[in-house]
């Protein structure tokens, strides 16, 4: 999915918000409500077994562009998990709008039905040079945009394998396994 | 008029949270006591000092550098630094002429049992566009300024694999111990922004 999530590469930011070793990382949880975003997804995605990790990074990258780049962090986990718990009826959208006494704006529909994993070929070895496909795909995908089509070397095959996120991440749990690449590029304007 | 528009700037992100927590207590979707072991993983077992240890180690005992390069997994899962978003551990080895950086340009993956759970600058824009693209300047803003012939060399958070820098041991720290050593090591430095100081 070519959304505004996939920012790598993108032009025209300022500052990262920090300087190297300022912070001392506790608290944790800056305010009273953020430690319930992890813990509630993970609820929906370990106790209650309805979701899959990928089926959250796919509802968040599906919220409106404008709704995605206004909502902080923590905000658009809820909001993911919240979309994904009331596409699958374990709650509805009528219940959080009466308990927000407002619109619970949710993330938009599914804009594509996702894909099959691409059919098992023999795997990669260190030290080869791969090509990304140059391929489009409205779904979810965990390709940034920035490595289609382009060429770079192998340097860790992974000695796991896990669903094809262009599957799991649209609720399909058929899934198929593969295992992932770890590849350098060789991009002059990425490597400066 | 947009009554949406006007709706939604009265709910704050936190009234959002605690509406989808109430929702989903009252139906009886979250198990007795869940919540509360998760906020203690995430505030007290989840913690850079953690990477840190691995680290200290792998600069004292050779053998266990190795296996941490060879299967960082089984590395940290010695310590029982493995867990949620840190189940296939890759570790990232710098030398004087190469420095590993982490992002997750898609969103904010962070091998949490090693490193913690990713701070506000990790996850914001800035961080996650910029860096991909032009890591040695971002590095510089932040505050390590590495010389010309050192590479920067950027690992993409993109699927399972997580990740965490092995930094190279300072000079001046022959005399130290592992638990000296560790307190050099930062979640700045696993994520690979900065670079251990001697103080």
């Amino acid at each position: 999915m070519d959304g505004i999530h996939d920012l790598g590469g993108m032009q025209g930011f300022g500052k990262v918000p920090h300087t190297n070793n300022s912070l001392s990382y506790k608290p944790v949880f800056h305010e009273d409500w953020e430690h319930l975003a992890y813990s509630l997804v993970f609820v929906a995605a370990d106790a209650m077994k309805l979701i899959s990790i990928d089926e959250l990074r796919h509802a968040i990258e599906r919220m409106d562009t404008r709704h995605y780049f206004d909502a902080p962090y923590y905000d658009r986990i809820i909001i993911g998990t919240a979309t994904l718990l009331v596409e699958y009826g374990a709650i509805t959208k009528a219940q959080l709008d009466a308990c927000l006494g407002t619109d619970f704006k949710l993330a938009r529909p599914y804009a594509s039905s996702g894909r099959p994993a691409i059919a098992e070929r023999s795997p990669f070895e260190v030290g080869e040079i791969v090509k990304v496909r140059d391929e489009f795909v409205s779904g979810h995908i965990r390709m940034p945009g920035y490595v289609r089509g382009k060429e770079g070397k192998i340097l860790h095959r992974t000695t796991v394998k896990w669903p094809f996120p262009d599957t799991i991440g649209h609720g399909d749990k058929s899934a198929q396994m593969q295992s992932t690449v770890g590849a350098d590029r060789k991009l002059s304007q990425f490597c400066r | 008029m947009n009554h949406q528009a006007v709706g939604e700037s009265l709910a704050t992100p936190g009234d959002r949270a605690r509406a989808l927590f109430k929702v989903m207590n009252d139906k009886k979707l979250i198990p007795e006591g869940y919540i509360e072991t998760f906020i203690k993983h995430m505030e007290h077992d989840w913690d850079p000092s953690n990477g840190a240890r691995v680290v200290a180690k792998a600069w004292v005992d050779p053998v266990y550098r190795e296996l941490l390069l060879k299967d960082g997994t089984k590395a940290c899962e010695q310590f029982g630094y493995t867990g949620p978003q840190g189940e296939y551990i890759v570790a990232l080895e710098n030398t004087p002429k190469l420095q590993n950086v982490i992002v997750c340009s898609m969103c904010s993956c962070t091998n949490w049992p090693v490193l913690g759970l990713p701070p506000e600058w990790y996850k914001s824009f800035e961080y996650r566009a910029r860096l991909v693209r032009e890591g040695r300047t971002v590095l510089r803003e932040l505050g390590e300024d590495l010389p010309e012939d050192v590479a920067v060399r950027v690992w993409d958070t993109s699927a399972e694999t997580r990740y965490m820098v092995l930094p190279v041991r300072p000079d001046g720290t022959e005399q130290m111990n592992e638990e000296q050593l560790a307190k050099l090591v930062t979640k700045d430095v696993l994520i690979g922004v900065a670079r251990p100081r001697v103080a």
